[in-house]
């Protein structure tokens, strides 16, 4: 941690659990929040099982609402789900494979689906990421166009910046995007391992990040969200870890994992004793002299694997989506006077 | 030139997964020792965007289950810039065959298959040593039950019967031996791991991956006979006498020349049948012992040697379910990391017989013509079929384009077939097969030749280039 900074980000709890039906996660990619302090986290699953394709709702408490969603390429399913956004009560996914937007409502039932694949404006090529703004347009990342497209929540077309390239202001292979309360926009621009800042209308600030695992570099960041004093959280998905920046990218803090047993965790073991005391007997912090951190990740269970998406509530916690760990490490912010 | 354009192409079936004419034309012109040494160079990048598969693919990158490791797996085969590695891995899979009905470790299994890679062409007995380590293994074979005062010989024997010496050239009390020399090569936290893998348990995070632990206090430590050797043995020294052995020399040589060469009968059968070439056998096992069991220098005397080089040996083997896929994506070109297509070839070679790391048993797949059954060829022309009828993938288009440049010299259905043939890798065909092909043309298709403004279009060579892949030539390498 930079001392010179007087906040610390703090591991509060693990949401969710590893489940290929109903309640848990099976490769979760993304988010949002929603009215009630419900949470709706989007599951992908993959191609060899794709059973677990869902949204699955839940709280904070870890109480479970249910799920919506599945594989296939009807209406109210998903090939490739990427991206979630609530927006009044209506949840929006993006799926990538598809090239559609699909709208539900709070109870999970499908609304309708817009989206035309191409790459002319209003078209779209890979939508992954997406984000409403306080007017109610939809921000996506239309990451095999390299670019960033805004609609209407009905899905008329109103304008896009980006191009592909390493220029400021062009991308490749975007992923992730955010608003700030100012409404300067946020892309990780994924393969170019950096995150570029954009005015609300979509012109380039400034940007920041390079490749590498020091401090301030990324390995592919996937997802980016700023909180409500402008310190910025960037899912260094490569590297397997969260980095925390402050409002003028002065580095802040690496996080790489704390993972406990959540509630629904706790659950399953309990109800299978033999295996929570074969559990309780083991050591789960293993000392390996492993560098690669994908490896790494691989055998020590409370550390990052593959942080995919990271998004703030209302009250600043800060919740990273831990995909191939199958759950939601939440995190806070303490400020020091 | 065509001659040696041949042996190119027969070297890039057998020593990779085939190949299309351009590169058949850009090795040929590098002759063929050089493209000898280009496959037996592995390049610091195989070319292999992981970072895209892992985006796209969740289970590419966590490997729960074997569905995605399959399509990874094939994936490279297909497109990776060391495909004589890949080739390796393949080969080294088959003869230490580990499976995830027991081991329900898709992570543990992908470590162990990339373990392969990074020993493909190396030191026999590293490699050795580090399938000893291999969790996965250790799971398969039981290896975390055998303690100092409770031997376990499942990994013992195998690695003796199936792993190095083949059937005859050891004792029971070798075994014993053995066994009792890997005592206390285990994997942490064993009760939890084996009881998860028990269950076959994703809770509560999903796979945890499985480390290899070497625990002293389990180690049995008295004196041992192995091989007539007299010591306090641990793993290595076992491995190091294994690997002097003439035997192994032998075992190893068979293996590859099966591989590579010609088909040999299943390894049970080794004590009791000779091998097809024991001129060719000794020729490697000399290779083995000069090289100091450098896996890199056999395949280079194998793939220089008169007896691969042979014309009679040329189409002979039956392409394995996975050597037939990704022989026909590289035909295509269909690499795109970011489509969920890229399972369904993992799983058009399951449906063909081989789903890999789940191999039937320890002995792996039986290969050669038991790949083929009514069913598996069904499965085989169906796929092939598939492929070749999606007119608009860059390697048919690539073909049309190709045959254009060339209809100058097409002025016969003979011309014609053979330039399909040369651009599908300069494959031959039987003269029935021939036949058939031409009959097809002049029923299916019946165009003339030669006329003034004629190009041959996809939707004509498509049609050719199923019923090639739907002759019994077509599954031979």
């Amino acid at each position: 941690m930079n001392k010179t900074h007087n906040f610390q980000i703090i591991y509060e709890e693990t949401l969710g659990a590893a489940a290929m039906n109903n309640r848990g996660f099976y490769y979760p990619v993304d988010l949002d929040f929603g009215a009630k302090g419900k949470i709706y986290c989007l599951n992908r699953a993959h191609e060899g099982d794709t059973s677990g394709v869902r949204v699955c709702v839940l709280d904070s408490d870890s109480n479970y609402y249910g799920v919506f969603g599945s594989n296939g390429y009807n209406e109210g399913q998903f090939i490739y789900a990427t991206g979630i956004a609530v927006y009044d009560e209506i949840v929006y996914v993006s799926d990538e494979h598809l090239n559609k937007i699909s709208l539900f409502d709070s109870s999970g039932e499908f609304i309708k689906r817009w989206g035309i694949p191409g790459s002319k404006e209003g078209q779209l090529n890979g939508p992954s990421a997406i984000k409403f703004d306080l007017n109610g347009n939809l921000y996506i990342v239309d990451h095999l166009n390299n670019r960033i497209q805004v609609f209407d929540k009905d899905g008329k077309y109103i304008s896009g910046f980006g191009s592909y390239g390493t220029n400021p202001g062009q991308f490749n292979l975007p992923w992730g995007i955010t608003i700030d309360s100012l409404g300067f926009i946020y892309v990780s621009d994924w393969r170019n391992d950096r995150v570029q800042k954009f005015s609300h209308e979509g012109g380039f600030v400034s940007l920041f990040g390079s490749s590498g695992n020091k401090n301030g570099q990324f390995n592919r960041p996937s997802s980016v969200a700023v909180d409500l004093e402008g310190d910025i959280y960037i899912t260094d998905w490569g590297n397997h870890r969260v980095q925390v920046f402050d409002k003028n990218f002065n580095f802040i803090q690496s996080l790489r994992g704390e993972s406990t047993l959540s509630p629904w965790a706790k659950e399953f073991l309990e109800a299978n004793p033999d295996e929570m005391a074969a559990r309780k007997s083991s050591d789960l912090d293993l000392d390996l002299d492993i560098e690669d951190q994908h490896m790494l990740s691989s055998h020590i269970e409370k550390l990052f694997w593959a942080p995919i998406s990271v998004k703030i509530d209302k009250q600043g916690k800060i919740y990273v989506v831990d995909r191939n760990r199958h759950r939601i490490q939440v995190y806070s912010k303490k400020i020091f006077n | 030139m065509r001659n040696n354009n041949e042996l190119i192409a027969h070297l890039l079936r057998r020593a990779s997964f085939g190949s299309t004419i351009d590169q058949i034309e850009k090795y040929s012109s590098m002759g063929y020792e050089e493209t000898v040494k280009d496959l037996l160079y592995i390049k610091d990048s195989n070319g292999i965007q992981d970072d895209l598969l892992f985006r796209y693919h969740s289970d590419h990158s966590a490997g729960i289950g074997m569905a995605g490791f399959n399509a990874n797996f094939i994936y490279k085969m297909t497109n990776s810039n060391n495909p004589l590695q890949e080739k390796m891995a393949l080969f080294w899979h088959r003869v230490f065959a580990t499976g995830y009905a027991k081991v329900t470790q898709g992570r543990a299994l992908m470590d162990q298959i990339e373990m392969f890679r990074n020993n493909a062409f190396g030191d026999f007995r590293d490699l050795l040593l580090a399938l000893s380590k291999e969790p996965s293994m250790i799971l398969w074979l039981d290896n975390y039950d055998n303690h100092k005062d409770a031997i376990n010989e499942n990994y013992g024997r195998e690695l003796l019967e199936l792993f190095s010496m083949g059937v005859g050239s050891y004792s029971e009390e070798d075994i014993k031996s053995c066994a009792k020399a890997f005592t206390g090569w285990t994997i942490s936290n064993l009760e939890y791991m084996t009881m998860r893998a028990n269950n076959d348990s994703l809770f509560p995070y999903g796979r945890l991956n499985l480390q290899f632990e070497y625990k002293e206090d389990d180690h049995y430590k008295e004196e041992i006979e192995f091989l007539g050797h007299l010591g306090k043995f641990n793993g290595k020294d076992i491995i190091d006498i294994i690997c002097k052995q003439e035997a192994t020399a032998k075992f190893i040589s068979r293996h590859l020349y099966s591989y590579f060469v010609c088909d040999e009968p299943p390894v049970p059968q080794w004590p009791y049948i000779p091998p097809k070439d024991p001129e060719a056998i000794s020729i490697l096992s000399k290779a083995y012992f000069d090289s100091g069991y450098n896996i890199s220098n056999m395949l280079y005397i194998l793939f220089t040697s008169d007896f691969f080089k042979s014309e009679f040996i040329r189409f002979k083997k039956v392409k394995s379910p996975s050597e037939l896929v990704s022989g026909i994506l590289k035909l295509t070109g269909d690499n795109n990391p970011g489509v969920p297509k890229i399972q369904d070839y993992a799983n058009y070679a399951s449906f063909m017989g081989q789903t890999l790391v789940n191999p039937p048993s320890v002995e792996g797949w039986h290969e050669g013509v038991e790949w083929i059954d009514s069913g598996t060829l069904l499965e085989r022309v169906n796929f092939a079929s598939s492929q070749f009828s999606d007119f608009d993938k860059p390697g048919i288009l690539n073909i049309v384009d190709n045959i254009n440049r060339n209809k100058k010299n097409i002025d016969s259905i003979d011309s014609l077939i053979d330039i399909l043939l040369k651009n599908l890798g300069l494959i031959t065909l039987s003269e029935s097969s021939r036949k058939a092909l031409s009959e097809f043309y002049f029923k299916q298709l019946n165009i003339e030749f030669k006329e003034s403004d004629f190009s041959f279009h996809k939707e004509m060579i498509a049609p050719m280039l199923n019923m090639i892949a739907a002759t019994p030539d077509f599954q031979m390498v």
